[in-house]
């Protein structure tokens, strides 16, 4: 590859450690331990693991929202071009508030574009991720599960974001939305060149929509490798065990 | 349910601020040759109608003053030579009436200036303290407490005590809702912490956060909107509260003082029980009081169990 | 013994707290004792300036602070002006006026409240209840005032009940008490009342839809068994808490009635200072008052710590 990658994370580690009443500290938790990784423009790495391996801990921090204890982070953008996607993304959305406030929130914030201008955008992102845009002043609150994942889509498309993070955000999601979910973030792939880091421990999702798969266990990354090569030549046990469990749950 | 409640408050505050059209007599108005007169029984034939009053308090029925409405600039009024004292008068002759409608004025503007400052203050340092912690949270809780561990009259009779006794009574008004509001900003404060607190963890926060929004952006525009309610319950709380207190000081002589009346003053004038049977109308700030109060109190109960 | 401990040093903290916090507002008052002698044309400047050197009134801020705070310590709450006498003993005389007031009308109040919420906790919806709350509301929203005034008016018209006072002249003996303290009790009674069997009937009810209840109710455990041993006990936990809460009410609604019934307390002490400008009085009502309140508070705190194990840490 002779383009400079999108992402470059260098022997990323978050510790926790607890203050005990005396000012001493306990034993120290390792959340993160030494994640290192490289991601290209444009393509999609997945992060599977058990729960506590330590892979939303990772997606905080490359978001920006906590910070790690050692380490770096090299990213070819800003920090608002990495948005974070969650796993209930209706949550993230005040009820209160209509779709079109709610899209246009980060360019307000910004204090980017006229009210005019900023309608105009809403309404195209709207149309990206496959809503009305005359839904645009409905509350949000009257929107389905699927719409609100949309609509946070829609949302941090707003500042035309280089990579997103989805952490675990089509877990839960029952198969047809699923499915609808996964297409339109192909397509914005294919139409706006965005990257993504797709965290979840459904093995067969990653597989099917990432270029690459890291394996994480315990806060450290212990197999990576390019989407077909893990799911054909495992090396590491746990890759193994979640891939029988795979195979298992999709009969 | 909740709407009558409500137009029945708004009602009874109209009726004080409309004291000088509704009122058939000034509230200083004195009529010396009839002190502590009985309520004038309204006749009907079917206009409406007063008998003359002698010196005896009786109905002369010789003498008939029909009620006329809409003269002098009042609603209603009687002819000279007649009286139309319905809730009668007290020691100076004054009519008892009127006065409740003037001095309600007083007694509910307190109630809802009062209200007002002491929902400001607490907004302002309720939200600081939880949204910012740290010691901000601190001053504000540990100040809180400090006027919270008073009890609730001492602590204003005691601020009351501290200040010229003798004032006149615009300033005494003033006073009165400058100390309620000075004190009374305890309680909303930390129930508005506590709420600002939970909800600035809400993730849509955290996410307008991520996008670079800034304290005073949040709190404006996530934050402070769904404080409302909890702000609404809160009033029709302090509201009757504060009406309370202005009418227990200036009872006790430390609020409102002649020559406004207040129904505060006017229970004053009630306490002479030896005659108080027999002069029982003049405990009629009280009822309007009763009545004030016991709206808030439906109000207060209506919308607690609309949530 | 631990939370005993730091629970009594933070009571003592927030008490200091309000003794700087009062002294600081007493500096407030423009003027002092001696300043409405100043209209007095043969009271001369130098007069005064002796008065007040005499009573150290000219000393700075904190240093009169802290002389007041050591002699507070050591039980000398200061010189009352007014009555030219230690401010000690006049707060003193009057303190079992106010607790013998608020303890009767506490104890006059949970006992009547008590069965009164159980009883309209079991009969949530049906009409009795429905009635109990009206009759509720009525009472909450009657000032004190109002009703001190006319029971009062009532009894000196009748002559059955005194009209003020605590004893008759002459007359020193239980039920003469009785027959003074029945009006005053009575209304302060019923200003707490609403308040108590509203908070009542939610422990109650909440104890009662609580899964436990649910679940005994199930096994057949006989009604009055449950409410006895099973709800009560746990009802108890936010009636404790009440009790704190509404002490404050309690001592600022029996300021009034011991003023409107002329009974000894410390509320007509307190107004008679106000009127004096005593502040040395005033700062000692308001302290002794609020020792009481947060006393109180410190006891229910304790209680709770005792009766619930779920809060201790």
């Amino acid at each position: 590859m002779s383009t400079k990658p999108l992402l470059t994370v260098r022997k990323l580690s978050k510790t926790y450690a607890r203050r005990l009443w005396w000012g001493g500290m306990g034993p120290r938790v390792a959340a993160l331990d030494r994640v290192s990784f490289m991601l290209d423009v444009g393509s999609t790495l997945a992060l599977v693991g058990p729960s506590g391996s330590g892979k939303s801990t990772l997606a905080r921090c490359l978001a920006g929202l906590d910070s790690p204890t050692e380490g770096e982070v090299v990213f070819n953008g800003d920090r608002l071009e990495i948005q974070l996607i969650p796993q209930q993304p209706a949550a993230s959305l005040n009820p209160r508030f209509t779709a079109a406030a709610i899209i246009e929130e980060p360019l307000v914030i910004q204090r980017r574009g006229t009210p005019a201008s900023r309608r105009q955008k809403v309404a195209s992102a709207l149309e990206l991720v496959g809503l009305a845009p005359d839904e645009m002043d409905k509350r949000s609150d009257r929107f389905s599960g699927g719409e609100k994942q949309r609509l946070a889509i829609a949302r941090a498309l707003m500042v035309e974001p280089k990579l997103f993070i989805l952490d675990e955000s089509l877990t839960g999601l029952d198969a047809g939305l699923q499915a609808q979910i996964a297409a339109l973030l192909k397509e914005l792939q294919s139409r706006l060149g965005v990257a993504f880091i797709l965290i979840s421990h459904d093995l067969d999702l990653a597989a099917a929509m990432a270029d690459e798969i890291a394996v994480m266990e315990r806060g450290r990354i212990v197999e990576q490798a390019p989407a077909g090569q893990l799911a054909a030549a495992p090396r590491h046990p746990l890759t193994v065990q979640l891939l029988t469990a795979a195979k298992a749950l999709s009969v | 349910m909740t709407r009558l409640t409500l137009i029945v408050l708004i009602l009874l505050h109209a009726m004080v601020v409309f004291a000088g059209f509704l009122a058939p007599y000034d509230y200083a108005e004195q009529h010396r040759a009839f002190p502590y007169a009985p309520p004038t029984r309204v006749h009907f034939s079917p206009r409406p109608f007063v008998y003359r009053l002698t010196a005896a308090y009786e109905e002369d029925r010789s003498q008939a003053y029909p009620i006329r409405f809409f003269t002098s600039g009042r609603l209603f009024g009687v002819d000279p030579g007649g009286f139309i004292f319905l809730f009668g008068t007290d020691g100076y002759g004054r009519d008892v009436c009127s006065r409740v409608l003037y001095g309600g004025r007083i007694s509910l503007a307190t109630g809802i200036v009062a209200t007002t400052l002491a929902l400001s203050i607490g907004l302002i340092w309720g939200s600081a303290a939880g949204y910012f912690g740290g010691w901000v949270d601190h001053v504000v809780m540990r100040g809180s407490e400090l006027f919270l561990a008073l009890p609730w009259l001492y602590l204003l009779l005691a601020v009351r005590a501290f200040l010229p006794l003798h004032i006149d009574p615009v300033q005494a008004f003033l006073l009165l809702v400058a100390i309620f509001g000075g004190v009374g900003w305890a309680r909303p404060a930390r129930l508005i912490r506590g709420l600002v607190l939970s909800l600035r963890e809400r993730p849509y926060v955290e996410a307008a956060r991520a996008f670079g929004g800034r304290p005073g952006y949040l709190i404006r525009r996530h934050i402070l909107p769904e404080t409302k309610g909890l702000l609404l319950t809160q009033a029709t709380i302090l509201i009757p509260q504060y009406i309370l207190a202005e009418v227990t000081l200036s009872f006790l002589g430390l609020g409102v003082t002649e020559p406004v009346p207040s129904w505060g003053t006017m229970l004053a004038d009630a306490r002479q029980y030896h005659s108080l049977v027999s002069h029982a109308w003049m405990l009629a700030p009280g009822a309007a009081t009763f009545a004030v109060l016991l709206a808030f109190v439906v109000l207060a109960d209506l919308l607690g169990e609309k949530r | 013994m631990k939370y005993a401990a730091r629970r009594l040093l933070y009571s003592v903290i927030l008490l200091l707290g309000v003794s700087v916090f009062s002294f600081l507002l007493s500096e407030l008052a423009p003027g002092d004792f001696y300043s409405e002698m100043q209209a007095d044309p043969r009271v001369t400047p130098e007069l005064l300036a002796s008065l007040r050197a005499r009573n150290g009134l000219d000393r700075p801020l904190q240093e009169r602070y802290v002389i007041w705070l050591k002699s507070v310590a050591r039980g000398d709450f200061g010189y009352s002006l007014a009555y030219q006498g230690p401010v000690g003993p006049l707060l003193a005389q009057r303190i079992p006026g106010t607790l013998l007031l608020t303890g009767a009308a506490t104890l006059l109040g949970w006992m009547l409240s008590v069965p009164l919420g159980i009883w309209s906790a079991t009969r949530r919806g049906a009409w009795p209840d429905g009635l109990l709350k009206v009759i509720l509301s009525i009472a909450l929203s009657t000032p004190e005032l109002l009703l001190a005034i006319a029971f009062l008016a009532v009894a000196v018209q009748t002559g059955w009940l005194p009209a003020g006072g605590m004893h008759s002249p002459g007359r020193a003996d239980f039920p003469d008490l009785l027959r003074h303290l029945l009006v005053p009790v009575t209304v302060l009674t019923i200003g707490l009342l609403p308040v108590l069997v509203r908070h009542t009937r939610s422990a109650v009810a909440g104890a009662m839809d609580a899964p436990f209840a649910l679940a005994s109710r199930a096994h057949g455990i006989p009604r009055r068994r449950l409410l006895l041993r099973h709800v009560l006990p746990v009802a108890a936990n936010p009636l404790i808490s009440l009790f704190g809460l509404s002490l404050g009410t309690l001592i600022s609604a029996s300021l009034l009635v011991e003023v409107l019934a002329g009974w000894p307390g410390l509320g007509p002490l307190f107004l008679e200072a106000i009127f004096a400008r005593d502040f040395a009085l005033v700062l000692g009502v308001v302290m002794i008052s609020t020792t009481f309140l947060i006393g109180g508070n410190l006891v229910a705190d304790l209680l709770l710590y005792r009766a619930d194990p779920r809060i201790r840490p």
